[in-house]
């Protein structure tokens, strides 16, 4: 009986030997959730008296919490009504930073914004405020097709429906710099006009079409108002588009028509092989080292008699993601 | 109709033109009424009544030929409350066809019972007993039966074929495997899934060594559904006998995905090792304990599904106060919720991917059974009775933790004790009528301190259960029952909500101070040892204070039941 009795303490004591505890925990912190947040150090940034973005500077938030939460920053533009939120979790505000980007429209030069720290699961905020002396330049991102500000960046096409087509300067209306373009028309037509960019050979650099997004900021309060991008190859080289010859890309998308600006963003794998008016599928590959043109031409949704149009700022490609 | 005329056909090709035929029929026949009300503050709900719900259940046993047999049970129900026979029905509770496929190898199919081990496929008991009495266990095992939960196995619709064959003089192999489906395709979102299990098991007087394998699966194929899941879990247990020791192991694994054609998913594997021994220390007493540690990854459907749907709102008075607080599904409902017709039970049929609701007023320690992921520690238990048979003592305790601690290093501890007997009067004085009183008392916590500057609150949930019962023959045949239980359970924990991978991706703050009490007095008369009538009445009591929230339920029920 003893014998067997030593046995089992054996095979017990071997068996609390080989299992053995792990030191982390599994799931989410706790006290993320259910901890009392206390603030051990205010809300503050390392901007007090402003940021200039253009110098790509950027904004340091600082505050320290009782527990490890989860935190966003809201930061909204007083006179642009811009928005942009960081979300994260930590006990500290140590790698949070602020580098002058948005989620939608543009914050605006010499604007007061509203920033606001709050907390998932918690009544608690803390505010602060940030002056914007220079706007941060997105050009870098990709390839900037025209803000409107510089006539040489663009043409302008009209048609017989067209009833607007004119670059307003109105800088606390315009998305970036001061002028956007107003365009419209009337009719049962699906083409009331066009901003019409020429593209250097090889311009873009991003090779795969998969990595690149067109962004465009618009504003329309005019049902069913649409808007058809439209891009031109040179697939012979002769420095001009050629009906038969070259391949024509188009890609058309229907616009808010809640009276504010949106933007409104897609990947160049959205473009079809253009067959209207002419156009013709050549080989179905959009080579990106070949465009030479693209229109963003003002349409309508269906072919119904009406008003249709809106304003429209800063036409960019962008690369590897939207802006 | 065409049941009858099913039976009617083959009970007369059978005798007609089969020498074989042998035929026992058995079956049980149970009458119900009941009425409960709440208490005359509530001025909005009904009364719930049943006005002698009768069933009867045929269970009929054929040996159609040498190899051939067939079972079957056929329920057919009336209710007493309409003199007519529109509310009659007739159901096929059980079909079963079985035999020998050779002389070493039988088959099952059709509604099958399955069991394994308690890590892989087993139907663990439900909450809330620790020693009841015979008016409790009346309703109980009225449940059970009615729910298919035949002791802890699970009851299920496929095939399963099962054989052993000696090797040496004192020894067999044994061997199983089954098939069920446990969800239909609706042929468009939802695959078909399927349950697999084998194992096969070598055993002598000294020793046992089995294999163990199942496997919840689903097959997406065929419709618009781009995930999949697998959910196997391998065991191997190990037995060893010697005289008064037996000693007892199991060890395995679990590996679970459910994203089974992306190429880039991953399996999400759990552990677990379970061992000890069971010692007759003498004649009337006996000692077990065991150590197990199951690791907080550790999936296994098929033993933790719980035998009660804890996301289903009670039956019976799901809102109370006037329609204003609902109530979770508690002690009352799970004992003495019974309802011949209704077909939206409580109690949970299916074996479920991911871990099921459990309400925590019964206890945190183990809801999933012994295969609840992320425990580790022992568990004993201790039973004594004289030789007279006057009390019966059986004694458990476990003390539990965290394998790994959850949102915080710091692991739970988690401990339960519990204490029964049955203290047989009538014994001890001399009577020749029955005079046994009997109880229980279980305490159940779990504990974690946190750090101060954490600044979140300990964990501290405590759960407690007494039962006491006296049965007394005061008339030959006819007993006074009395029955008290009482759940009372307060404090707060933090339970872990896991995501389709088995993650955890928030807790739930659960915190509760309420008591739940069930007052029962009743008279049985015993025509023989398989039938009986029972009248009982009983009043049960909830106060919430968190929710601040007490009310009362009046019951009333008159049971008959008949078996043969």
């Amino acid at each position: 009986m003893v014998k067997n009795f030593n046995f089992i303490t054996v095979i017990f004591i071997f068996l609390l030997l080989i299992s053995c505890g792990k030191e982390d925990y599994i799931g989410p912190p706790i006290e993320a959730q259910f901890g009392e947040l206390i603030i051990q150090e205010p809300f503050s940034s390392d901007k007090p008296v402003g940021v200039d973005f253009s110098l790509n500077d950027t904004v340091r938030f600082f505050s320290e919490f009782s527990i490890s939460a989860n935190f966003n920053i809201n930061i909204s533009g007083r006179n642009s009504g811009a928005n942009f939120t960081i979300s994260g979790t930590g006990k500290n505000l140590s790698n949070v930073f602020w580098a002058g980007n948005s989620d939608n429209i543009f914050f605006k030069q010499y604007e007061w914004c509203d920033v606001v720290l709050s907390f998932d699961n918690s009544d608690t905020t803390l505010s602060d405020s940030i002056l914007i002396l220079g706007e941060r330049d997105f050009s870098n991102l990709g390839y900037l097709l025209t803000s409107y500000e510089d006539p040489s960046e663009y043409g302008l096409v009209n048609s017989q429906n067209t009833t607007q087509l004119q670059v307003l300067n109105n800088s606390s209306i315009a998305i970036h710099g001061n002028n956007f373009l107003d365009i419209s028309g009337e009719g049962s037509n699906t083409y009331f006009g066009a901003t019409r960019i020429s593209i250097l050979l090889g311009g873009i650099s991003e090779p795969n079409k998969s990595n690149i997004f067109f962004n465009g900021f618009f504003k329309s309060d005019l049902n069913g108002s649409a808007v058809v991008v439209k891009m031109f190859e040179d697939e012979n080289n002769d420095g001009s588009y050629d009906q038969g010859i070259d391949e024509a890309w188009t890609y058309k998308f229907t616009l808010n028509s809640n009276g504010v600006w949106n933007k409104e963003s897609f990947n160049f794998d959205n473009f079809t092989v253009d067959q209207t008016a002419g156009n013709v599928q050549i080989d179905g590959n959009l080579n990106v080292g070949n465009i030479i043109r693209l229109d963003v031409v003002c349409s309508q949704n269906g072919n119904s008699f009406g008003n249709f149009g809106y304003f429209v700022d800063y036409l960019i490609l962008t690369y590897n993601s939207s802006l | 109709m065409r049941i009858i005329l099913t039976y009617t056909f083959i009970f007369s090709i059978l005798t007609i033109f089969g020498q074989y035929p042998k035929f026992e029929i058995g079956g049980l026949s149970r009458a119900l009424a009941d009425n409960s009300f709440l208490d005359e503050m509530d001025t909005v709900n009904n009364d719930v009544k049943q006005d002698f719900n009768l069933v009867f259940d045929l269970a009929i046993n054929g040996e159609l030929n040498e190899f051939i047999n067939f079972y079957s049970e056929l329920r057919l129900g009336n209710s007493l409350e309409v003199f007519d026979t529109s509310s009659s029905y007739i159901n096929l509770r059980r079909i079963l066809i079985y035999g020998k496929l050779s002389k070493n190898t039988s088959f099952e199919i059709g509604d099958i019972d399955l069991k394994m081990t308690p890590f892989t496929l087993w139907n663990s008991q439900e909450e809330g007993t620790v020693n009841e009495n015979r008016l409790a266990n009346n309703f109980r095992d009225i449940q059970r039966y009615e729910n298919f939960n035949n002791g802890n196995f699970w009851r299920r619709q496929g095939l399963v074929i099962k054989g052993n064959k000696s090797v040496f003089k004192d020894d067999t192999i044994s061997y199983k495997s089954f098939g069920t489906r446990e969800l239909a395709s609706n042929e468009i979102s939802t695959p078909d899934v399927f349950l697999y299990g084998s194992e096969i098991k070598y055993q002598s007087n000294i020793i046992s060594l089995g294999l163990n394998h199942i496997d919840l699966f689903s097959n997406y194929k065929g419709i618009n559904y781009d995930t999949n899941l697998n959910n196997h879990v391998f065991s191997t247990n190990f037995n060893l006998n010697f005289k008064k020791i037996k000693l007892h192991s199991e060890f395995g694994f679990s590996s679970l995905t459910n994203t089974m054609n992306n190429i880039d998913s991953k399996w999400i594997k759990g552990e677990f090792l379970n061992v000890g021994f069971n010692f007759d220390i003498s004649d009337n007493l006996s000692f077990s304990t065991s150590f197990r540690s199951v690791s907080e990854d550790f999936s296994s459907p098929g033993s933790q599904s719980k035998r009660i749907n804890y996301s289903l709102v009670p039956s019976m008075f799901a809102q109370t106060n006037n329609n204003t607080i609902s109530r979770d599904i508690s002690l009352s409902d799970i004992i003495y919720g019974v309802d011949f017709m209704r077909s939206n039970s409580i109690y949970n049929r299916t074996i479920d991917y991911g871990l099921d609701n459990f309400n925590p007023i019964f206890g945190v320690i183990e809801p999933y059974g012994l295969a609840t992921p992320n425990r580790r520690g022992v568990s004993s238990d201790l039973t004594f009775s004289d030789s007279l048979k006057i009390i019966t003592v059986n004694a458990n305790f476990s003390f539990l933790t965290d394998l790994v601690g959850e949102g915080i290093n710091t692991k739970r501890n988690y401990s339960n004790y519990s204490i029964a007997f049955d203290f047989s009067l009538n014994k001890l004085l001399g009577f020749d009528k029955q005079f046994v009183l009997n109880g229980g008392y279980s305490n159940s916590s779990s504990k974690r301190d946190h750090p101060i500057d954490l600044n979140v609150q300990n964990v501290n949930l405590k759960c407690n259960i007494i039962d006491l019962g006296l049965e007394l023959e005061i008339l030959k045949n006819l007993s006074v029952l009395g029955s008290y239980k009482r759940l009372f359970s307060n404090g707060l924990d933090y339970l872990s909500i896991r995501s389709n991978d088995f993650t955890i991706e928030s807790y739930n703050a659960f915190q509760c101070d309420l008591v739940h009490e069930i007052s029962s007095l009743g008279l049985a008369y015993d025509f023989n040892k398989k039938s009986s009538v029972l009248i009982n009445y009983q009043i049960l009591n909830f106060s919430d204070k968190i929710l601040d929230n007490s009310f009362s339920i009046n019951q009333f029920f008159v049971l008959v039941q008949i078996k043969f």
